[in-house]
Order: structure tokens, then sequence, then C-alpha cells
């Protein structure tokens, strides 16, 4: 690439790390894999910068990098999730702070025993805000299905939350 | 619990991201890592598939008889082995399919990075990591690439390697303009060198009597292979 091309990845960079980290870390759980998602795709992007013609386009393929390594990497064996019963204890914190951790990891362990897929469509429409079409289009889908796994995901997160979903609350 | 309420939850959730591991430098660095890996990967198999097709081409025209048949049987008996390519320097076809995906897929962006690279290694010789067959045109020769800089409108540290398939010895070059790339390479004695179809190409014996080619793949340069050819023949 040319100091051009450099720096306009740069700046996209710039402007999207924290974005796909976020979204690295939903599907993944843990923030260190986060990165290591998040750097993968924006390598993928930047060995395929000059080709990427749309710029609109770039974030549509790095959000499809990031979902494809999650849902590649818990198909392997040695990375299979292991669903438990119950969900881990969450810790009783003091005053807001506490339950907002509280809410957080409960939520994050929740979002692990969803289907990589569906959690990955859940992602993307709720934490990224995406709507159906632009869902559909990162992961490489109908539109149809995204709203399938959108209802199925839901359930599923429902299920693993059970009576901990009625105590989750926003901080704001 | 409604999506609205749900979809704060989740922004909540990753509120408090702590710093990140890795920055835009990371990024680069292992992306041409990755680029350094795959043209030896490439480089490594055109030129496997280069010597089997070149010891057949060798038998049906070019050559005696004896050295013919030296070199096939060779070329069959090893699979390629970098001493026949050095043995037969036959011409090298760079219109097969291996050659354009080499080409067009395995010669990186010039970046500072791989540039700065390319710039410490001896000029004209091959780096023996790429693809193991001393080729020449899988580093850039700097001397030659300083040279082509002075008739571009380029900066010389931006130059990069040809990434043909040449004949053992050569020496290459190539530049990026906006719309095509430029490269000249200088093949030992009347050596051949096959140019994509639709490139502007100039060709002239030097005076120390190899063989320059300055091909150009940008319209925009593609007048001056002749003038650029001239000039650099007078050096090489």
């Amino acid at each position: 690439m040319d100091q051009h091309d450099e720096q306009e990845f740069a700046e996209y960079f710039a402007a999207r790390r924290e974005a796909v980290r976020r979204t690295a870390f939903l599907l993944c759980g843990d923030w260190h894999r986060a990165d290591d998602f998040a750097q993968t795709a924006f390598v993928a992007l930047h060995r395929r910068w000059r080709k990427i013609r749309d710029k609109q386009a770039l974030d549509a393929y790095v959000r499809r990098s990031v979902v494809r390594a999650v849902i590649d990497e818990s198909r392997r064996p040695w990375r299979r999730e292991r669903f438990v019963d119950e969900l881990p204890e969450t810790p009783v914190g003091d005053g807001e702070i506490g339950e907002s951790v509280a809410t957080r990891e409960t939520l994050v362990a929740g979002l692990r025993r969803v289907p990589p897929r569906q959690r990955a469509v859940l992602v993307l429409r709720f934490l990224e805000g995406l709507d159906v079409a632009g869902t559909a289009e990162a992961l490489g889908c109908s539109e149809g299905t995204v709203k399938s796994q959108t209802s199925r995901g839901l359930e599923a997160l429902r299920e693993a939350l059970g009576d901990a979903i009625d105590d989750l609350r926003p901080a704001s | 619990m409604d999506e609205n309420k749900l979809a704060e939850l989740f922004k909540d959730a990753v509120r408090d991201a702590p710093p990140s591991s890795f920055d835009a430098g990371d990024v680069r660095a292992a992306s041409h890592k990755a680029d350094a890996r795959r043209r030896t990967v490439v480089l490594g198999s055109t030129m496997a598939a280069v010597l089997v097709f070149g010891g057949a081409a060798i038998a049906t025209g070019f050559g005696s008889v004896s050295q013919q048949s030296a070199v096939s049987g060779s070329a069959a008996d090893t699979g390629g082995s970098a001493k026949t390519a050095e043995q037969a320097p036959a011409p090298y076809e760079l219109g097969s399919p291996d050659a354009s995906v080499q080409r067009g897929d395995v010669v990186p962006d010039s970046t500072p990075g791989s540039s700065s690279m390319q710039g410490v290694e001896p000029p004209g010789s091959a780096d023996p990591t790429v693809g193991g067959t001393p080729s020449g045109c899988g580093t850039v020769d700097r001397e030659l690439a300083n040279a082509l800089a002075g008739e571009l409108p380029v900066a010389p540290d931006k130059a990069a390697p040809a990434g043909l398939a040449c004949p053992v010895g050569s020496k290459s070059a190539s530049f990026d303009l906006a719309d095509g790339r430029v490269y000249a390479v200088v093949v030992p004695g009347r050596g051949t060198l096959s140019t994509p179809d639709g490139a502007a190409l100039s060709k002239r014996l030097t005076k120390n009597g190899s063989t320059l080619y300055v091909v150009s793949e940008a319209p925009s340069a593609a007048g001056k292979v002749d003038s650029i050819a001239a000039k650099l023949g007078g050096k090489f």
C-alpha cells in the first residue's frame, strides 16, 4: 500500500477498533480472545485494502471477518464450549457498581450459552444496532434467516438467563 | 424484556473495555508478515512448476540435443532442482497462469516496511529464503531501482520486486504508478522474457551484453519505455 492507503487505513482503524473489539467480546466473552479476533479481522482488511473499492463495505467486511472467525473457532474440538447447567454465581457488589458488574457478567455468561450463530445475530442487532438487512449482509445469509435466528437467539438467551433476566438492569 | 432494554444491556456489558492489546502498527506488521509468507509459498511452488515445464520446453526446441536430454532427464528425476535451472538458463514464460497469479497476488504493495527490507539485501542477489531458487526477480536490484526511479515520478525507496519468473542471474525492479506497474528486468545474455498482453515493452542490449526489458502496464508510462530503456541500457 502507498502512503495514502496506509493513512486511510490508519484512520479507519482508529475510528473502528473499539467497536470491533466490543463486538468480538460479546461474541466470545473474553477480552483477550476478543483482541485476537479483532486484530485478525483488521489484518485481513489491511491485506485487502486496495482491492476493496467500496469503502462503505469496510464495516461489513470487518464484521463478517470477526463473526466468521468466532464461529469457526467455536467449531474446533479444543474450543468447543462446554455448557453448564447453571450460570456461575455473580458477585454481589455494593451499590450500583456492583449491580452493574453483576449484570454485565450475567449477560456475558448467558450469551455464551446461546449457539454461536444465534449469538452473532443478537450481538449485531442489539449491540451494533444493525437492522435485519444489515445483519443479513454481515452474516451472508437471507433476511428470513436473520429473523428466525433472532427469535431463536432471544429464546435461548431467556432460557440461559432464566430468572436472572428480570434482575438485569441497564446502568442508565 | 423488551428489545430496547436488551440493547442497553448489551451496550452496558461492553462499556468498561480494557485497553486494547494491539494498535495499527501491529496490524501492519502482521499484514506484511502474512504477505511475505504467501510470497515464499507461491514462489516456491511456481518455481517448481516452471522447472518441470521448463525442462519439457527445453526438450522441444532449445539448446543442444545432449543438453536437452540431460536437462529434461534431470528435471524429471529430481522434480526440478535448482542445479537444473543453472545448467539450462531457458527462457521462462511470464504468461502462464501461475506467473500471472504470482504477479497479481504475491508481489506486495509498496510499503515502507517491505521496501526497507528489500534495501538491505545485496543488489542483484536473490534472497535464498524466497522460494529457494535464485531467479533474481524475487528481489529488488537497488542500482536498477534507483536508475528506473530517476525516470519515473516515484521515490526510489518504493521499489518492489518484479515478482516475475526470470532466468537465473536476472536483476529487476518495479514501481507502482497510479495506473499500473512499470518494471525493468536485466536478463543475462540474450535471454528472453515474455510480457503480458497489452503492456508496452522496450528491449535492448546493454553495454555489458545483457538484455534489458522495460515494461509498462501503466498507460501513462507506455510512451516512455523506449527512452527509459535507452537511458538504462547505457548503465547496465
